[in-house]
């Protein structure tokens, strides 16, 4: 017997034992419950990169509608329709749809017990 | 199969995943759910609902903790809620379980082996220092550890395991009077 008592005791007398049957009740009351487990699926394009996206978007943006194109800018243009590209604002429209696809996709929880 | 993989089996919904994770702790999860609850049809009860809600939740498992760490946590709690929610008269927080002691005319002193001597030291402490010592001792949970699982502070946990100590040496030593033994402090 080592000097200590209490664990040589608490190992000699080991575990309390668990019911045989657990895994058959567990399993069974998750699919009772139907369980929603959370999706891990990464969402298509990381939020990194629709941040990046946005705020490459919103420069352009900005400075396309900046006199002669500067890029140090004292203070906010105004923004004159004309000036902006139908293609900056295509993009902005596109990252806007996906970024809100994108979120919907990631709140949606998916069930899949087995 | 390893922890990891298990992990994002149960993740993924495989019921072999969830299999493997209840093979390898349920002994251990019950073990708490025993020392808190002292009864065996409430303790099989809140194992199953511990494994029940790990699962459901395992998503929050970030990995900053042991798996196991993490499960006794969730089974601690339940036991305790369970134990809360136990009626009054069902309580046996100062009760001595009726298996641990010796028959009627029995020599309590030499009938009692080891085990129930043991199990008779634990009945004489409250529920949390009881599960405190038996995560110490025997899952050989650290402090740290400890003050996850139960959410007490780390200098409450030591005080509670130095008491603990005390006490069931002092049990012990009664019962086991053939034992020469020191405790050691962690």
């Amino acid at each position: 017997m080592s000097g200590d008592l209490l664990k040589d005791l608490f190992h000699e007398a080991g575990l309390q034992e668990a019911p045989a049957d657990l895994e058959k009740r567990v399993l069974a009351q998750l699919a009772k419950a139907a369980v929603r487990q959370p999706s891990v699926e990464a969402p298509l394009v990381p939020r990194w990169a629709w941040t990046a996206a946005i705020g490459l978007c919103t420069l352009l943006l900005l400075l396309s509608g900046a006199e002669g194109g500067q890029l140090s800018m004292p203070a906010l243009p105004a923004l004159r329709m004309g000036a902006i590209s139908p293609w900056i604002l295509g993009s902005l429209f596109c990252a806007a749809l996906l970024f809100a696809l994108d979120t919907a996709l990631r709140l949606r929880s998916t069930s899949r017990v087995r | 199969m390893n922890e990891t993989e298990a992990i994002a089996r149960c993740l993924r919904g495989e019921a072999q995943g969830l299999v493997w994770v209840m093979r390898t702790y349920k002994h251990l999860v019950h073990t708490v759910c025993m020392r808190v609850l002292r009864h065996r049809e409430d303790a099989e009860e809140a194992t199953q609902d511990a494994f029940v809600k790990a699962f459901q939740n395992l998503a929050a498992f970030q990995g900053g903790s042991k798996l196991g760490t993490w499960l006794y946590s969730i089974a601690y709690r339940t036991a305790l809620s369970k134990l809360r929610s136990r009626k009054p008269t069902t309580s046996t927080t100062d009760e001595v379980p009726a298996q641990f002691l010796a028959a009627p005319g029995e020599d309590r002193t030499e009938a009692l082996d080891r085990k129930r001597a043991l199990d008779l030291a634990l009945a004489e402490l409250p529920e949390e220092d009881s599960t405190i010592v038996t995560l110490f001792y025997l899952h050989e949970q650290s402090v740290e550890e400890i003050v996850t699982i139960t959410g007490l502070s780390a200098s409450n946990v030591k005080v509670k395991l130095h008491r603990s100590r005390k006490r069931m040496h002092a049990t012990l030593q009664n019962l086991l009077k053939t034992e020469l033994w020191t405790i050691h402090e962690p």
